[in-house]
């Protein structure tokens, strides 16, 4: 078969930086597969989609030794506008790649670029739309959409230029179980029916695989192997299970967060969730698992005191939540956010570890013990005085993760802390609160991964259609997937 | 049904503009005031409600205040009603406030009309008819989408930053710790605009020398006619104005 990509890089070097980025890169990628790139962190498996579409050089200015050819064109003689003809690019954080205001705008962005009649435009946002389930909140701004929904309309715009090559950047890194299997369908049926050859570098998940050709492993900007998936399978195995066996102590007597019949509605009568009546224990790790949408944000939000029941009330440590107190009963609680970049601001990861030190009467002494234990505790220490942003996502969670424990928290609040993390990141990142649990502070996590939440959680709560639907003992999982199923959580045979 | 969002930009400008220079020319209370109720009457038949106008009239009723105090103090049109040492009260400082206050309302809320009911779509179709590249044309849409999006940004920031424990209640918490939240802004706010230009630019983008739109703008002999109307309309005022 004829190959509709070839990359044959020597060394890939950004300006500055002493050691190439990519190197001793040589591949065919035929028309018609469906490929899935995996790797750990600062493997390179962005920066190799970025060099295919060429957007490095031309976009990320670098040095490339070698060439890209797509259908056998050299994408170093095609300006990057150009490139649409050949292949459509989803990147990481969908929310940033949308450019206009109204989805079905979004949508047809792309094929209205290509110059194309009104009513093929009119017919390809409508198949999109049909095709991703769209419809349904097609008439939304999409600064409304929720992360899940803004990567099936980012992804809709992309299908809509019917590409020959589609590269996607962890697509489903916001999407739950069950619509993560969706989208794979998708991806599988276009590859199969339409010969849409397909780069996807997958999740920590590996639900890509089902419908994989192949496996692209990177390791260090270089290429590891590249394996059919049965080889991958025998060479990297499955997901293990991960249960941890350190007993939980639940202090059944004392509610940490207490929410009675609260609920809370949006401006213009969007239901947030229905009214919760829902309880954490003190020394609890309670995982709540729920569709995109399913209200697992806006009850986090309650509880964190940044909206007010519509009724009902919130508790926490025993003490109803209202303005004047929410400060106070905050700084007993350790928020983890699933961006990251969202609450570290200062310029090096000392100060953003020690910035909550500022308000407390600590010594000299004391205070550089409990930094330096904080960074023994995050796997930080030796990177003291470098920035921030200098550092991997998954580290820059890890330093987030720093900053609210070294407040030592009597209770942490993890919003998905996961997403957008390989697995070896996302492994470190739940040990971590696996080790805090088991000093005694309560955890509530809020996360999509099914494995993440059985293998650390004691306990699981699952929201649908903005209420609390079941809740169950973490290891018992599997005696629940039914239920899971009924939920629109998983697909059946999916865990 | 009548619905303002669904007029041609091009009739909506227009009567947009027409508000604004007619409030500017004409010193008629009675005009300006028939003006500021035609904008009322067409909101609400339009939207069944005038809700859109609510925070825009409280920042006019307080700015009105403020104009009818200046009025007061500094106003020397008509006759002295009243002098103490330096303060003296005319006769004509009430007529002189209600005109300034009709005429600030007529152009922020015909402005105000204007953005909310014209789709950032159309104004760029709009500007592409009067002969601007697309390429330019398109940041219209591009500069209204960014805005939800950063100030959306700046909220996930703070609350985030809150939730840490960073004090950010009150106005004077939030101006002490604005370098806190504007780092990591401005930080989000580049990654944002790299993203979305490389997005674009892989959409095709300025691949060919025109683009086409999904829905395109269509200006109907009666909104064409309504255009003329309007600049007549207007012609007459300025002329009555002059003699």
């Amino acid at each position: 078969m004829k190959p509709i990509i070839q990359l044959d890089i020597t060394a890939l070097t950004f300006p500055d930086e002493p050691e190439p980025a990519l190197k001793n890169i040589k591949l065919n990628i035929n028309a018609g597969e469906f490929i899935a790139i995996t790797g750990g962190a600062a493997s390179g498996k962005s920066l190799l989609l970025h060099t295919i579409t060429s957007a490095a050089p031309k976009f990320y200015p670098c040095a490339i030794n070698g060439t890209v050819t797509v259908a056998d064109q050299n994408v170093s003689k095609l300006p990057l506008c150009q490139m649409a003809d050949y292949l459509g690019y989803m990147m990481q954080e969908p929310q940033n790649q949308m450019v206009n205001r109204r989805v079905t705008d979004e949508l047809a962005f792309g094929v209205a670029n290509l110059n194309l009649s009104q009513d093929e435009i009119e017919h390809r946002v409508n198949v999109v739309m049909d095709f991703l389930g769209i419809r349904a909140f097609s008439d939304r701004t999409t600064d409304a959409l929720s992360g899940g929904q803004a990567q099936k309309v980012v992804l809709g715009s992309i299908l809509a230029m019917k590409t020959p090559i589609l590269l996607l950047d962890q697509p489903t890194a916001e999407l739950d179980p069950k619509t993560s299997s969706e989208l794979y369908r998708h991806l599988g049926r276009l590859n199969r029916e339409k010969k849409v050859t397909t780069l996807v570098v997958m999740d920590k998940s590996g639900a890509v695989l089902k419908d994989a050709h192949r496996v692209l492993v990177m390791e260090a900007g270089t290429v590891k192997d590249f394996l059919t998936v049965s080889e991958y399978h025998k060479k990297y195995g499955c997901r293990k299970n991960n249960r941890r066996a350190k007993p939980f102590q639940v202090d059944e007597r004392y509610d940490v967060i207490k929410l009675s019949g609260a609920s809370h509605t949006y401006k213009g009568g969007i239901t947030g969730c229905q009214p919760l009546d829902f309880s954490l224990k003190k020394g609890d790790f309670t995982a709540i698992i729920g569709q995109n949408g399913s209200g697992k944000s806006t009850m986090l939000k309650l509880i964190e005191g940044l909206v007010k029941p519509s009724a009902g009330s919130v508790e926490l440590f025993g003490t109803p939540v209202t303005r004047k107190n929410v400060g106070e009963l905050r700084r007993r609680v350790g928020f983890l956010f699933q961006n990251p970049d969202d609450q570290i601001f200062c310029s090096s990861v000392r100060d953003e570890i020690s910035y909550v030190l500022k308000n407390k009467n600590l010594s000299a002494q004391q205070s550089e013990q409990k930094i330096q234990e904080t960074l023994d505790l995050i796997g930080l220490a030796g990177l003291e005085e470098m920035h921030p942003q200098r550092l991997s996502r998954g580290q820059r969670q890890l330093l987030a993760l720093g900053s609210v424990v070294i407040n030592d928290p009597e209770l942490i609040i993890a919003d998905e802390p996961t997403s957008g993390l390989n697995a070896a990141q996302s492994q470190v990142v739940m040990e971590k609160l696996a080790h805090l649990s088991g000093q005694g502070v309560t955890i509530l996590l809020v996360t999509h991964d099914l494995a993440e939440a059985r293998d650390f959680a004691n306990r699981i709560v699952v929201m649908h259609n903005h209420q609390l639907a079941l809740e169950f003992e973490a290891p018992k999982m599997d005696n629940y997937l039914n239920d899971l199923v009924r939920l629109e959580l998983i697909e059946g045979g999916d865990f | 049904m009548f619905k303002l969002k669904e007029l041609d930009p091009r009739l909506k400008l227009t009567w947009c503009l027409f508000l604004v220079l007619t409030a500017l020319v004409s010193r008629s209370i009675l005009l300006n005031g028939i003006l500021l109720g035609v904008i009322l009457i067409s909101e609400l038949f339009s939207e069944k409600s005038l809700k859109a106008f609510k925070m825009l009239s409280i920042v006019l009723l307080i700015i009105g205040t403020q104009v009818l105090i200046i009025n007061l103090i500094f106003g020397r049109e008509g006759e002295l009603l009243y002098a103490w040492g330096i303060l003296q009260i005319y006769s004509g400082f009430i007529a002189t406030s209600i005109l300034a206050f009709l005429r600030i309302g007529i152009i922020s809320f015909s402005a105000y009309q204007f953005g909310v009911h014209t789709d950032p779509m159309d104004m760029a179709q709009m500007l592409i008819h009067w002969r601007i590249p697309y390429r330019y044309a398109m940041l219209v849409p591009m500069v209204a989408r960014f805005f939800p999006v950063m100030i959306g940004e700046y909220q996930s920031i703070c609350n985030s930053q809150s939730a840490r424990g960073v004090p950010n209640d009150t106005v004077v918490e939030k101006i002490r710790n604005l370098p806190a939240s504007i780092l990591p802004l401005m930080y989000r706010a580049m990654r944002i605009s790299s993203d979305a230009a490389l997005s674009v630019e892989l959409r095709g983008y300025g691949r060919h020398a025109t683009r086409n739109f999904q829905k395109k703008i269509n200006l109907h002999p009666l909104e064409g006619m309504t255009i003329v109307c309007l600049m007549i309309g207007f012609g007459g005022v300025l002329i009555k104005t002059i003699l």
